[in-house]
């Protein structure tokens, strides 16, 4: 039931962290995220007196049960009482999709505990993997819940020991992850052991759910429940009230998460790079409210009321409308124009939110998801969650159009929206066209980002077919070429090299980024990817393509003058490459000597821009240039008798088998196949498996396509683009 | 492109500031041209250039406008295409091919493909300015132009002329920035602009009690040449094109002659 509470009674309980605790839900798509959360909205929602007053309860409990409500909220609170105490359990919205794979890691951030959600019959997945082995990272301790087991009955058929079975096989599997992937001084307390009530097994849809300990307390066996299942709907409704899975889940947190004081002691040294012995370190280790205010935001979201809300957790100190504060990685002051808690789903305004607690505040309308906020008076000391370093790298993209013209303001403003509130949505207006063109991180990632537009906007618009967004790179070490500049007054020496891939890796994690000390830069440079130290010291810019500058001139007059220049020249030149006026990733330009002319007016960007294109698009031209396609990686479940049909599929498009495995009765299969071969897959699968089997992609990777289908590919793009068919030649670059 | 030797003729032309500049040996290339290329800051020419080239009887067809940054990419190979077809071709420009452009490059690339290539003199803003002011050439020193800042930066390069000029007691002339979008740069601005550099390089080459020769719109009917403070310079409505003179150590003559024009 939903309860009603006042904010001061909330704020009380908030003052006192053994009664708090943050949490979020993690899964696979499609095992149960949303329905679990429903589920605890639900029965342990809190609205405030005022909302009730308001007589707004009978419409919030009708639109409670629209399925969907808590995907809208960025975090919903909730109330349980155990063993006669009172708990507010703060649900952070975690994405459901690995493709916003910074998101998660900063919604992660926040949280100190994770109910990681599995289909009791597909079992583990990909996302599964991926989303738990981030939560280890960052060292949030997981929690499992086996969902969907009425499937294992009704469609299964499956008896008790069978049931139990595929129990242990989950839970063993989930602690092979654990054992695996978690820092030795967690990996055995965080093992699952489900007789002491770390594991939940139930079916969120239907609402009952238990833990080994709650089914010995009320005598529950799994025969009972099959028998309510044989019983029909009052029967399992009866279940529910007899074993409500909100409860067993919510009772399994308050006992194994541990409050926010507790976990910020072990998760501080883990997520911050700070100094922890430093007074704000101290401060959040040890959730100090008289500490300085430090807060992580971990959602930006557009209020059609309030403007931008900033959701995160405070993790020292007290957060107060009228408060000056620093944003440290927009470096701005701004100031708080209100804070407010979370009841339920809805915000309300609060005086002072504490340390340790997540909370909402207005008034920042500057920063960002992953923005990192701290008292004024320590703008100078403190060092930021998390960098924010824009890699975003578009794979897809479509362009939209309202349905209804009349909707075109409202499509813009709503586009306008989304792209803040997910950084890795790119919104783009093609200036000859007119039309609006949306990126994203692969097909699913738009698909979700429409739905959210008619869903939450109300914005119904059609689309173009997807355009696979390419990136093109080289596979060689470039002589060094000579560019000249229109009025041949200035020259610029240039080769081109590719980046090894570890650099490409420490730049997409945001390890070497563009706003770092250029000597801490080198040594990560030097250490991780062997770099040779001088060159790495003499980086002018990393790019928001994943490619580097390096300047390795002595003693240039004038260079200084015109450095941004050439940088501006180097980013036009990375923006569209040569080859098929694509994006240019994982490149080295290296500049080696330059002649440049000394009066001002013969050395202005007319004259730099083309010099520096030129010499960096020969350099490409000759460095075994190729483009580069995004892969996704298909991880499939099916009965062993249609492998061969999958693989057929594979083959035909082509896809690489990675391996093959058994997983219970089913055949785990992964593969790797191009983006630009899966726009269909999906109902070639399910037509040549009859529908038995189940699959989750994801973005894995760029790589080179092959030699065979590069000529025509190329061919294929420019023509899309209105470009000459045949691509430039090095000779285009050069000048007599 | 291959190109095959060039057979034809290229005139650097230069028509001078006004239409009365225009010499008797430019008026004669420019009739004899297939084709004349006009080139350059045209709107800066009293009365007006193709008025100019009509009243020397040159039919319109021939004449070709074409801007600087053009030129530099893709007119220069024509030019060159029709000089190597046999053709006599004419790059008229204002004031003096070769003063403060970069039209050496396109010279020697004409030269190098074998090209007769000719040149017209004429006046031009530089030595029009130093000879209308009084100021003795040979104790000019070097020249530089002094633009709008770009991508955020301010070059501090004019500044450094004059400081090594004012050290050892030379002349220094300013070509003022011309820009597509901007337009021609200020006098006054091109003050603020230098004061701003010694704001920041404080070496006291250039302060607000430093006089400044301007020329204003040089050879025009409403011509005007202001000696007066960078101080009171960078307050003034100035109407362009403008050039700057920042002068030295003077000689008494040269004092006299400027001193006519303080306001
Ligand atoms: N049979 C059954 N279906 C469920 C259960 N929980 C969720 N589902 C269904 O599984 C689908 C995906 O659930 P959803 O909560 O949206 O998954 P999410 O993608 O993880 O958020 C929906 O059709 C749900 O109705 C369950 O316990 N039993
Ligand atoms: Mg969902």
């Amino acid at each position: 039931m939903v309860k009603y509470k006042m904010v001061p009674e909330i704020l009380k309980m908030m003052s006192n962290l053994d009664h708090v605790r943050n949490i979020g839900i993690i899964a696979h798509v499609d095992h149960g995220k949303t329905t679990t959360s429903d589920a605890l909205l639900a029965a342990a929602g809190i609205i405030s007196q005022k909302v009730a007053g308001e007589a707004l309860a009978t419409d919030y409990l009708e639109v409670e049960q629209k399925r969907g409500i808590t995907v809208k909220a960025a975090n919903v609170s909730l109330y349980h009482e155990m063993e006669g105490k009172p708990y507010v359990i703060n649900l952070i919205d975690t994405p459901g999709h690995v493709d916003f794979t910074g998101k998660v890691t900063r919604s992660l951030r926040v949280l100190d505990g994770a109910i990681v959600v599995v289909d009791a019959v597909e079992g583990i997945m990909t996302q599964t993997e991926t989303v738990l082995r981030q939560a280890l990272e960052e060292r949030v301790r997981p929690l499992l819940f086996i969902n969907k087991v009425d499937r294992l009955i009704k469609e299964l058929k499956y008896t008790p020991a069978q049931i139990q079975q595929r129990f242990v096989e989950i839970i063993k599997e989930v602690n092979k992850l654990i054992s695996s992937q978690a820092e030795p001084e967690f990996r055995d307390k965080w093992l699952l052991d489900p007789a002491k009530g770390q594991v939940a097994f139930g079916s969120a849809k239907e609402k009952w759910g238990f833990t080994i300990p709650v089914s010995m307390k009320s005598g529950l066996k799994l025969s009972d429940v099959i028998e309510a299942y044989n019983k029909g709907k009052d029967a399992v409704e009866e279940l529910a009230k007899r074993v409500p899975i909100a409860e067993a889940l919510l009772d399994m947190v308050i006992k194994y998460v541990p409050n926010p004081r507790d976990a910020q002691k072990y998760r501080i040294p883990k997520i911050w790079k700070g100094d922890v012995n430093s007074s704000i370190g101290k401060a959040m280790l040890e959730a100090d409210i008289n500490g300085p205010a430090v807060m992580l935001i971990n959602d930006m979201r557009v209020d059609p009321h309030a403007g931008l809300v900033a959701t995160g957790r405070l993790f020292s100190g007290k957060m107060e409308s009228g408060k000056e504060v620093w944003l440290v990685n927009t470096k701005v002051p701004q100031r708080i124009l209100q804070v407010s808690l979370y009841m339920g789903p809805t915000r309300e305004v609060a005086d002072v939110i504490t340390a340790g607690n997540i909370l909402a505040v207005l008034g920042l309308d500057k920063a960002r998801a992953g923005e990192t906020v701290v008292d004024l008076a320590y703008k100078d000391e403190m060092a930021p969650f998390e960098k924010l370093h824009y890699v975003s790298e578009p794979v897809v993209t479509i362009a939209v159009e309202p349905k209804n013209t009349k909707d075109l303001p409202k499509l813009i403003e709503s586009l306008h929206r989304l792209s803040i509130e997910d950084p890795n949505l790119v919104v783009k207006i093609n200036e000859e066209t007119g039309e609006y063109l949306l990126s994203g991180m692969g097909p699913l990632h738009l698909e979700i980002a429409l739905t959210f537009l008619k869903d939450n906007y109300g914005v119904e618009v059609t689309t173009s077919p997807p355009v696979i967004v390419y990136r093109e790179s080289v596979r060689a070490v470039s002589d060094v070429f000579e560019g000249k500049s229109p009025n041949k007054h200035n020259k610029f020496y240039i080769s081109i090299e590719p980046l090894n891939e570890e650099t490409i890796k420490l730049i997409q994690e945001g390890q070497v980024s563009n706003d770092q000390d250029f000597r801490d830069r080198a040594k990560v440079l030097r250490d991780k990817a062997s770099w040779d130290y001088d060159e790495a010291r003499r980086i002018w810019l990393v790019d928001d393509n994943i490619n580097i500058f390096v300047d390795k001139t002595t003693g240039l007059q004038y260079l200084r003058e015109i450095k941004d220049t050439i940088l501006q020249g180097f980013r036009l030149a990375m923006k569209e490459g040569p080859l098929a006026a694509e994006p240019v990733r994982g490149i080295k330009v290296i500049l080696h000597d330059a002649v440049i002319h000394e009066d001002p007016a013969h050395r202005g960007p007319a004259q730099i821009y083309p010099a520096v294109r030129n010499a960096i698009f020969a350099g490409m031209l000759s460095a075994k240039p190729t483009i580069l396609e995004p892969i996704q990686k298909l991880d499939i479940r099916m009965p062993m008798n249609y492998l061969g049909n999958v693989t057929a599929i594979l083959t035909k498009k082509r896809g690489k088998i990675l391996t093959v495995t058994e997983a219970g009765d089913l055949t785990r299969l992964i593969a790797e196949v191009p983006v630009a071969e899966s726009f269909d897959l999906a109902s070639e699968l399910r037509s040549a498996t009859v529908g038995k089997a189940f699959w989750g992609l994801e973005f894995s990777r760029w790589a080179p396509v092959p030699d065979s289908i590069l000529p025509e590919l190329i061919r294929k793009i420019r023509e899309r683009k209105g470009l000459p068919l045949e691509p430039p030649k090095v000779s285009d670059f050069l000048s007599p | 492109m291959h190109l095959q030797k060039c057979d034809g003729e290229i005139f650097f032309v230069g028509l001078g500031l006004m239409e009365k500049h225009i010499t008797a040996e430019a008026a004669e290339a420019l009739r004899a041209a297939d084709k004349i290329y006009v080139e350059g800051y045209t709107s800066f020419y009293y009365p007006d250039v193709y008025t100019s080239l009509k009243n020397l009887g040159i039919p319109e067809e021939k004449i070709k406008n074409v801007s600087r940054r053009d030129l530099e990419d893709n007119s220069g190979e024509e030019l060159l295409r029709h000089a190597s077809m046999g053709n006599k071709v004419a790059l008229a420009t204002v004031g003096d091919p070769f003063i403060a452009t970069t039209h050496l490059a396109l010279r020697l690339r004409f030269e190098r493909y074998g090209c007769r290539v000719r040149y017209m003199p004429s006046v031009n803003i530089f030595s029009y300015s130093i000879s209308k002011t009084g100021l003795f050439s040979y104790k000019f020193g070097e020249s530089a132009t002094v633009v709008y800042p770009r991508d955020g930066i301010l070059s501090t390069y004019p500044y450094l002329v004059l400081e090594e000029n004012l050290k050892r007691g030379l002349h220094t002339f300013f070509f003022l920035d011309i820009d597509e979008k901007f337009g021609p740069l200020n006098a006054a601005e091109a003050v603020k602009l230098l004061l701003r550099i010694e704001s920041e390089e404080r070496r006291g080459a250039f302060t607000e009690g430093t006089d400044v020769i301007i020329v204003e719109r040089a050879s025009w009917p409403d011509e005007r040449i202001i000696l007066t403070s960078a101080g009171k310079a960078k307050e003034k409505r100035l109407n362009p094109p403008h050039s700057l003179i920042v002068p030295g150590k003077l000689h008494f003559m040269e004092k006299e002659s400027i001193e006519v024009f303080r306001t």
